[in-house]
């Protein structure tokens, strides 16, 4: 900008507009008591909230490790036993807390925590927490997630929602743009400060949590990936709260008056986040159903009754019997140099391993598919796009659930195998005395779950993240086109 | 240098609000817009400022439309409205350091502006203390304190001693006339005929949209002026 | 009211005589004229009866939803008995050989309870299941009771989306604690600043009527026609969608249901009259009801429930786990029958004997009584924390009325409770008529297959009814306590001048 020709006074220091208008707006806000406390009850809130998680997970996590060691201390001690029997007595798997539920705890509580695995079943996770806690527990759990998802866009929504309107209101705005201000340098400096604010608290959220993260102590290595996953929490959060700011500041500049753009803001925040997210789930279990679990069980047992199971008169046992004497050209199951029982044990395993993988694999592709289906709105309703990207990087999602289940059910098979194994190379024909020594047990490894690496986590959110930058930016594009010609009256 | 080149401006609903206004104001003329409420005065000035566009003309600001590139012409003039509106979180000097700030794109010590407040007429010791206790006098003194930092080729001024005790009102009126000394092409709105008297250098009085009179103040005296105002109003009527 | 003619009104002075109208009759006559043509006042009421509207059409889904599963349980459990009751006939009668596998013949006792048999319980739909979701999401469907140890059945899941369950369906529970409040404060929250701002309050304050009164009969139209097309819509919609709703005992929870809308929606209106008697501007009133609201609703349940959850941790459901095993690990090792599960699956190429099954059997009755003594250790300290969580509520109304809707729905805390404690009674019942049978060595006849215990979903007790009614009016003699203190605070402030 040059100065009008004739200035007799010596040219000052150069200022940036948008830097000006975020100063004034900083000022504003660090001087009003109003904001003071709602920050410090924010800060309070996160803070509070983090340290109730974190005793919560220390206890989950010395509660992990004791249940995983009182199941190898059963399992160990079973003594000298026939291995099949061992496999049926089976061991437990149990779902580690990840750290970084401490940020937001997901579906934990309502997924189950623990999986019987025993021969020739796979059995869905048990004991829902959730079922042990109050009816009020479901109104609100007080997490880092649920203060930047809910506290937080009402923040943004008070910075921008008088931006414009207060300024027309109060008669400040033809001033300022009489001085020949940009309108959109006003736009972006009142963001930039009111982003500033949002981004900061996030940013100290954040830092709370990796400080929260290194006060777990986890029996697991801290993993590299918390890392990009708190990056990836931090970047949907960003891009929410940013969202709000544009849309709030999008309305004040078009809005007749700040009381309108107020009660039209917080309507928007209502729906966003409290009615979408159940009106989805009613939709959800609709459009695409879940069997019972009677159906899911009957349909797994009826599938099951083409195996042969421990029944000898079956025509599938007849005919795998005459399979095996035939590659052996023996005769009789006798002068087979392998126990049979171990083989036919392992055949039956491994055909039940079949009808596991489709029902539970169709199962859980049911379940993501609800949740692909549910966060679809989310360019419109930002909070069904960030709930799953935040519950995705806290490791506490249906997909990181079935990640657990899938390791659990491997585990299981190869429990399953080892004991057949241990038949067929150890065990005679004939002989139904065959017990395995007890250091068998010793040999066969706990479960021991390794939660999928970041890289994962941020591939299943490639879509939501997409939803949440479109929505964000066309909140920002909205300022911007509103900004560019406010209403002056 | 303000010029008004047939300028006319309808709103929703086939109001004319301004009808083919010709005006010219040269640098160190003061031009005073009188004539009743709904006449068309405000909205002359929002035209300038290009917060609204016109229906047909130009409203032009040393040469620039204000319609055409409402930036470049707002950044050559200032705007004094009937209430100036300060930030009441901040104090006088911030609120000017903020306004010259935005105006200029120059940072001004805190020297400069205490020079600029004093120049308009503006208590000094009172610049530190928030906006907040300002009466409406100070709060148009810091309007006029941004239009010096501005350097402004023209001032658009919105009736702005209403409301102004008298004592006050002269005291502004003085100011203005600094203003004129330096240069300034001054259009100002008003519905005071004692004030158009003593500032202007021409007078317009408008009815429903046009300027119907322009008078000379040196070929008149106050109560020609209130004749003229009343004479004008009642031809429109007529008509 | 006689008209006086003008020329004496001019000197008359106000008789005594002429009827006199309370200012609150005024507001409220005058309130109604403007809001018939608010359209704002007008679209809080249609959004809430449609979303009334809507919650009772999706309760309606869930409870046929139910129904139809409970019908599918049904079925199993009528197919396992009846092939079960054929297979015995034609054993009976000579038709055909008994199964080798003890665990395939249905005449042995204890696997018959064990799996086969095992007998369904449920906790039928109450009159008003429509109106809350409550606990019911969290509980299976059915509950198939085995003489196995009690952990094995209790704690089988109904599958849903873990995801749906966090977040909770659109039920009327949620409309009428969440959004009815919220469309209350938006047609409550400028009561005073509202006049003010249109400049008509210097008109209001010079009259003689006291402000409280006046504001009370503007908020008794305002609030009060939102709380009754609440009311009318919910028992409209339930008179359409689920006229079961009325019988049964249903009338009497209705009535209770309605009085609890309307005092939580008192509630709501005090906090706004209150609100405004600070005499702030609109935006003020706006945000701060809007942090009452999220205070309320949504930080005060979550800090109580982060405060049971430090104070009261529940318990870990692993431990009963562990012990469970190794009772059973203990108890097979003592009866030397540590391959009881195996014989179990694989016993067919030899006839079992009786002792192998009773074997099973004492294994599980001794895994059981471990089982038992954990479950009741820890669900003594759920009840710690839940009447912990209880104490606290009484500082939220919208918890004490989500915990009312809850109860008044049959969906809540002292039902559910009931139900499992007659489970688990139910359970000693089943458990103790096999193994009765199964430690005389019986065979299960005909005889016994027609007298296998039934749970008598219906036979809830008085007690449990008595508990439930108290609550419901605990919580809302709370509300009403709350209503009235904000009420009569609100009052005392307007009358102050200002």
């Amino acid at each position: 900008m040059t100065r009008p020709a004739g200035s007799t006074a010596e040219l000052g220091v150069p200022v940036n507009p948008i830097a000006t208008v975020a100063r004034k707006e900083w000022l504003d806000v660090r001087r009003d008591s109003r904001w003071r406390a709602l920050v410090v009850v924010t800060l309070l809130l996160m803070l509070a909230s983090l340290a109730t998680g974190l005793a919560q997970i220390r206890r989950l996590e010395a509660e992990h490790r004791a249940a995983e060691q009182g199941d190898r201390r059963a399992w160990t001690a079973q003594g000298a036993k026939n291995p099949h029997s061992a496999a049926h007595f089976g061991q437990y798997a149990f779902k580690p807390a990840g750290p970084l539920a401490l940020a937001d705890p997901g579906v934990d509580a309502y997924a189950g925590n623990a999986a019987y695995l025993e021969a020739h079943k796979q059995n869905e996770v048990q004991f829902r927490a959730a079922r042990d806690a109050t009816l009020a527990a479901r109104m609100g759990r007080l997490t880092p997630a649920f203060v930047l998802q809910t506290v937080m866009p009402l923040m943004a929504l008070l910075l921008g929602f008088s931006a414009f309107s207060g300024e027309r209101e109060k008669g400040t705005l033809p001033q300022l743009l009489s001085l020949g201000v940009r309108p959109t340098h006003l736009l972006l400096g009142k963001g930039l400060a009111g982003a500033g604010v949002l981004l900061g608290l996030l940013a100290l959220a954040c830092v709370g949590l990796a400080a929260g993260l290194r006060a777990i102590p986890s029996g697991h290595e801290a993993q590299a990936g918390d890392g990009l996953r708190t990056a990836g929490l931090f970047l949907a959060y960003a891009l929410y709260l940013v969202g709000f700011l544009a849309l709030a500041l999008a309305v004040s500049a078009r809005a007749p008056s700040s009381r309108s753009a107020l009660v039209g803001l917080l309507g928007f925040w209502l729906v966003n986040t409290f009615v979408a997210p159940r009106l989805a789930t009613d939709v959800v279990d609709e459009a695409l159903p879940l069997p019972t679990a009677q159906a899911f069980r009957d349909a797994v047992a009826a599938d099951k009754r083409a195996l042969f199971g421990h029944d000898e008169t079956h025509p599938g046992f007849v005919a795998f019997r005459d399979r095996v004497l035939a590659r052996y050209g023996v005769k009789r199951v006798e002068d087979l140099p392998v126990s049979f029982r171990g083989l036919s044990l392992r055949e039956d395993d491994e055909a039940g391993y079949r009808i596991f993988d489709r029902h539970f694999g169709r199962l859980e592709a049911e379940i993501e598919r609800q949740d692909a289906l549910r966060s679809l709105p989310g360019f419109l309703f930002p909070m069904l796009a960030l709930q799953p990207v935040s519950m995705a990087m806290a490791g506490t999602d249906n997909r990181h659930h079935h990640h657990f289940v899938r390791a659990a059910e491997a585990h299981r098979r190869a429990i399953q195998t080892a004991a057949s194994q241990d038949l067929i190379d150890h065990a005679r024909n004939g002989d139904e005395s065959y017990v395995a020594p007890a250091s068998l047990w010793d040999a066969i490894p706990a479960f021991h779950y390794e939660r999928p690496g970041a890289a994962w986590a941020w591939r299943g959110q490639a879509a939501n993240l997409a939803s949440l930058a479109a929505w964000s930016s066309a909140c920002c594009l909205l300022a911007w086109a509103a900004a560019r010609r406010p209403r002056l009256s | 240098m303000l010029e008004a080149d047939s300028l006319t401006k309808d709103y929703p609903g086939g109001v004319r609000a301004l009808d083919s206004l010709d005006l010219k104001v040269p640098p160190g003329e003061v031009f005073c817009l009188l004539g009743p409420n709904g006449a068309g005065k405000t909205t002359t000035v929002n035209l300038f400022l290009g917060f609204v566009e016109p229906t047909a003309g130009r409203a032009l600001v040393c040469g620039v439309d204000s319609r055409l590139d409402p930036l470049a012409a707002r950044r050559k003039l200032a705007y004094i409205p009937e209430n100036v509106m300060l930030y009441g979180k901040l104090t006088g000097l911030e609120n000017l350091r903020y306004f010259s700030d935005l105006a200029t794109g120059y940072r001004l010590d805190r020297g400069e502006l205490l020079v600029l407040l004093d120049r308009a007429g503006f208590p000094v010791e009172e610049a530190d203390r928030p906006v907040s206790g300002y009466s409406k006098g100070m709060r148009q003194k810091v309007g006029i304190a941004v239009a010096l930092a501005k350097r402004a080729e023209a001032l658009l001024l919105d009736e702005p001693t209403s409301g102004l005790d008298p004592l006050a009102a002269n005291e502004f009126a003085r100011l203005i006339e600094t203003l004129r000394g330096e240069g300034m092409a001054i259009l100002m709105v008003t519905h005071d005929l004692f004030l158009a008297q003593q500032c202007g250098v021409r007078v317009g009085i408008m009815r429903s949209g046009r300027l119907v009179r322009t008078l000379e103040t040196v070929a008149t005296d106050h109560l020609g002026l209130e004749r003229a105002y009343l004479e004008a109003s009642r031809v429109a009527e007529a008509s | 009211m006689k008209t006086t003619p003008a020329t004496t009104l001019e000197r008359a002075e106000p008789r005594i005589d002429r009827p006199r109208t309370s200012p609150f009759r005024a507001a409220m006559g005058c309130e109604w004229r403007l809001a018939r043509d608010d359209f704002a006042w007008w679209a809080a009421v249609a959004l809430l009866v449609g979303c009334v509207a809507y919650a009772i059409q999706e309760g309606r889904a869930r409870i046929d939803a139910r129904a139809r599963a409970l019908a599918e349980a049904a079925l199993d459990e009528e197919r396992r008995l009846g092939a079960l009751t054929v297979l015995l006939g034609r054993i009976d009668r000579g038709e055909e050989k008994a199964p080798a596998a003890p665990y395939r013949d249905p005449r042995n006792a204890i696997y018959v309870g064990r799996g086969q048999g095992a007998a369904l319980a449920h906790l039928p739909d109450a009159p008003l299941a429509i109106a809350a979701v409550g606990l019911s999401d969290l509980y299976p469907q059915v509950l198939k009771v085995s003489a196995g140890i009690r952990d094995g059945f209790l704690f089988a899941d109904e599958i849903a989306n873990p995801a749906g369950l966090l977040h909770g369906g659109f039920d009327l529970a949620f409309v009428l604690v969440s959004l009815y409040p919220m469309l209350l404060l938006a047609v409550c929250y400028n009561v005073l600043s509202g006049e003010r701002e249109q400049g008509t309050l210097a008109l209001l304050a010079a009259s003689s009527a006291p402000l409280a009164r006046v504001l009370l009969g503007k908020l008794a139209v305002r609030a009060g026609g939102l709380t009754a097309a609440a009311i009318v819509a919910a028992w409209v919609g339930l008179a359409l969608a689920h006229p079961s709703s009325f019988r049964g005992g249903g009338l009497m929870r209705l009535t209770a249901f309605t009085g609890a809308v309307a005092l939580y929606g008192a509630f709501w209106t005090a906090l706004a009259l209150f609100v405004n008697s600070f005499r702030r501007d609109s935006a003020f009133n706006a945000v701060a009801l809007v942090m009452a609201w999220v205070v309320l609703l949504l930080v005060a349940p979550a800090t109580i429930n982060a405060a049971a959850q430090v104070l009261y941790p529940a318990p870990a459901r692993s431990e009963m786990i562990e012990e469970v095993r190794a009772a059973s690990v203990d108890a097979e090792r003592d009866l030397d029958a540590a391959e009881a599960r195996y014989r179990e699956e694989h016993a067919e190429a030899k006839p079992a004997g009786d002792g192998r099954s009773r074997r099973t059997l004492e294994v599980t009755i001794a895994a059981d009584a471990r089982a038992d003594e954990v479950l009741a250790r820890q669900e003594a300290r759920i009840r710690e924390q839940r009447a912990l969580c209880d104490r606290l509520a009484f500082l939220a109304p919208p918890i004490m009325f989500h915990d009312a809707l809850a109860e008044l729905a049959g969906n809540g805390h002292t039902r559910w409770d009931d139900y499992l404690a007659r489970v688990a009674d139910f359970h000693e019942t089943w458990k103790s008529f096999f193994v009765d049978r199964a430690g005389r060595d019986a065979r299960l006849t005909a005889d016994d297959y027609a007298h296998f215990p039934r749970f008598d979903p219906d036979a809830s007790g008085p007690a449990s009814a008595d508990a439930s009614a108290r609550r419901v009016a605990a919580s809302l003699a709370s509300i009403a306590l709350a209503a009235v203190v904000l009420f009569a605070w609100s009052t005392r402030r307007l009358a102050r001048a200002g």
